[in-house]
C-alpha cells in the first residue's frame, strides 16, 4: 500500500550509511547494555498544528495543549510500538492500548501490525529516518477543543543479525476525542505498516585506477 | 489523490524490484529465469514487503435506527428562514447497525393534518411553528420519532455546497428550466452551490413536478454522501471542513459532538445502501389550492422505515 519513492529509498540509503558505519548510534544513559539492543526513546519532536473553529477564533493556547497532550501520547505509542527492544523481543505491552478508548483499542487489538511493528526477534538496533506529526484540532463554538485528528509519517531502518537491513514505514490517521480530561485514540481512518527485510547490499566495488588493473578498492 | 496513489503504486513497483533485485544478487547471485536459487537463499528466512492496513472509524451505534428531519427553507433575503415555509422536506432514516439509510422525501404541497392548525399544505407547518412544530406534523403523519432536525436555506446551500467545493451529480433527464435558473444535460456532472440550488428546486421541467423535485432533491444528498466517503478515504480531517461547512450553513438541534458522531457515521454507509424514495401520492385541488394527496400506500412505507429505518 505504501512504497518507497525515491525520497523513501534514498532516507533508507542514508540510513543503510549510518548504521553501517556507526553513526546515528544511541548515547547517553539510554546507551545500550552489553548484550542487549539499543534503547533510543523516540517521541515525535513537534508536530505542526492546525486548528478549525465552528463559530469565532480559538484559544491558540488551548489548541497548544490539546495538540501537546495528543503529540505525547503518540510518542509513547510509537516508542512502544515500534522503538522498544524489548518489544521486539516479546511482543507489545498490553499496556500500549492505554491510548486507546475501549472500542477502539478492541479494534486495534485485533490487527496491531497494522498500526504497529510488533515482535521483531533479532533486530539489532532501529533509527528513525522520518517522523512527521500534523494535528487538526476542531473546536465547537463554545470554544472547546472537539476532536482532534492526527497524521503520522513514520519510517525506519535498522540491521538485523544475519546480515540483514530492516525498514519500516507506517502513515496513519488517528482520531482523538476527549474521554474526561485524557485525549485517547477513538479511530484510526487509516493505519498501514509495510516492513521490508532485505539482505544488507554489499559494498559496491571502486573502478581501479588506471594503470593498476584487477585491483579494487572498498569504500 | 489517484495520482498520488498511482505514484505510490509504482513506487512500491519500484521498491519490490529493488528489493528483489537486491535479495537476488547478494543472497544468492543473479540466477537466470527458470534456474532455482542456491539453497542457502531459499531457505533464508527473509521477509519482503510484509504490509498490513486497516481502518476503523468509531460510527454511532444503538439498537434502534436514527432519524432526521432535513428542511429546506423557501425564505428570501430578509425574512427569518425558521418562520417560512419549507419547500424542501425530507425525513433521513439511519440504520445505525448495518450501514444503511433512507432519504424519504415529502411533496411540499402534501395535505395533511397539522397540530394545532387543523388540515393544511405540510409546508406550512414550518410558518406555523418552525422546525419543531414540522418535527410534531411529520411524527404524527408517520408514527416515527424524529430525533434531529436541520434547516438550510437558499443561501445556506449554496455556501455548504461551494465550501466543500460542490458536488458531482448524476442528472437523470435534461433539465431547461427559466424559474429556478436548472440548466443541464443529463448525465454526470459538478455543481457549484448555485446550480445544485437549482437542481433542488427545478419542479416545471421534470417528469412529475414536485414528486421528481423531491426526488433529485435527494439525489443531491446522495451525491454529497459520495463526495464525502471519497474524500474522508483520502483524506480523514476533510470530515472537519464538512462539519464546519454544515454548521455554518444551516440551524439544527444536534449539539457538535453528536454532529462529528454523525458525520462519522455517515462515512460508513456506502451510497449503494441509502435509498432515495418520495412518499407516493395523487395530484388534486382544495378549493383553489393545488394540492398532494398522499396516497394509503405510504403507511406501509412508514411503517417499514420506523422498524430499522430504512424501507426494503
Amino acid at each position: 500500500m505504501w512504497g518507497l519513492g525515491g525520497a523513501g529509498l534514498a532516507a533508507v540509503i542514508a540510513a543503510l550509511v549510518l548504521v553501517f558505519t556507526g553513526g546515528g548510534g544511541p548515547s547517553g544513559p539510554h546507551a545500550p547494555t552489553q548484550g542487549s539492543p539499543p534503547r533510543t526513546p523516540f517521541a515525535f519532536s513537534s508536530a505542526k498544528v492546525r486548528v478549525t473553529g465552528l463559530s469565532g477564533t480559538p484559544s491558540a493556547a488551548l489548541a497548544a495543549g490539546v495538540a501537546e497532550q495528543v503529540r505525547n501520547r503518540l510518542s509513547g505509542f510509537y516508542d512502544a510500538g515500534f522503538m522498544d527492544p524489548t518489544t521486539w523481543a516479546k511482543g507489545l505491552p498490553p499496556s500500549i492500548w492505554q491510548a486507546f478508548t475501549a472500542e477502539a483499542a478492541q479494534r486495534a487489538e485485533s490487527d496491531p501490525l497494522s498500526l504497529t511493528m510488533g515482535r521483531r526477534p533479532g533486530l539489532q538496533r532501529l533509527i528513525v529516518t522520518e517522523a512527521d506529526l500534523t494535528l487538526n484540532v476542531l473546536f465547537d463554538p463554545k470554544k472547546h477543543p472537539q476532536a482532534v485528528i492526527a497524521s503520522v509519517t513514520f519510517a525506519a531502518t535498522g540491521p538485523v543479525s544475519g546480515g540483514s537491513l530492516l525498514s519500516v514505514r507506517n502513515n496513519s490517521q488517528f482520531l482523538f476525542e476527549a474521554v474526561g480530561s485524557r485525549w485517547l485514540v477513538a479511530g484510526f481512518p487509516e493505519a498501514s505498516v509495510k516492513v521490508d527485510v532485505v539482505p544488507a547490499p554489499s559494498p559496491t566495488p571502486v573502478p581501479a585506477p588506471s594503470g593498476s588493473a584487477g585491483a579494487t578498492r572498498t569504500p | 489523490m489517484n495520482r498520488a496513489r498511482g505514484t505510490r503504486r509504482i513506487g512500491t513497483a519500484v521498491a519490490v524490484l529493488v528489493a528483489v533485485a537486491l535479495a537476488a544478487a547478494v543472497a544468492g547471485g543473479m540466477s537466470t529465469p527458470g534456474q532455482p536459487l542456491p539453497a542457502q537463499a531459499a531457505a533464508s528466512p527473509i521477509e519482503i514487503h510484509a504490509v498490513h492496513g486497516s481502518s476503523f472509524v468509531p460510527a454511532l451505534e444503538g439498537k434502534r435506527p436514527l432519524f432526521i428531519l432535513a428542511l429546506g427553507s423557501d425564505a428570501r433575503p430578509g425574512q427569518p428562514v425558521a418562520g417560512e415555509r419549507s419547500d424542501s422536506i425530507h425525513l433521513i432514516g439511519i440504520d445505525v447497525k448495518d450501514h444503511r439509510a433512507t432519504v424519504l422525501g415529502f411533496p411540499r404541497d402534501s395535505w395533511v393534518s397539522i397540530p394545532g392548525h387543523g388540515t393544511s399544505k405540510i409546508n406550512d407547518a414550518m410558518a406555523f411553528g418552525g422546525p419543531p412544530l414540522m418535527v410534531r406534523t411529520i411524527e404524527d403523519l408517520t408514527g416515527i420519532r424524529i430525533d434531529f432536525w436541520l434547516l438550510a436555506s437558499f443561501t445556506g446551500l449554496i455556501h455548504m455546497v461551494d465550501d466543500v467545493g460542490g458536488v458531482t451529480v448524476n442528472v437523470p433527464y435534461p433539465m431547461h428550466d427559466v424559474y429556478s435558473g436548472a440548466n443541464f444535460h443529463a448525465g454526470r456532472q459538478h455543481l457549484n452551490g448555485g446550480q445544485a440550488l437549482a437542481l433542488a428546486r427545478n419542479r416545471h421541467d421534470t417528469p412529475r413536478g414536485d414528486f421528481s423535485r423531491s426526488e433529485n432533491q435527494g439525489l443531491l444528498m446522495k451525491s454529497a454522501l459520495t463526495k464525502l466517503r471519497r474524500q474522508f478515504t483520502d483524506s480523514p480531517v476533510v470530515l472537519f471542513t464538512w462539519i464546519v461547512a454544515l454548521w455554518r450553513n444551516v440551524q439544527t438541534d444536534l449539539s457538535p459532538a453528536t454532529l462529528l458522531g454523525l458525520a462519522l457515521t455517515a462515512t460508513q454507509i456506502p451510497t449503494s445502501r441509502v435509498k432515495n424514495l418520495v412518499v407516493p401520492g395523487t395530484t388534486g385541488t382544495v378549493g383553489t389550492a393545488s394540492v398532494v394527496f398522499i396516497s394509503g400506500s405510504a403507511r406501509s412505507i412508514y411503517a417499514d422505515m420506523r422498524r430499522d429505518g430504512v424501507v426494503g
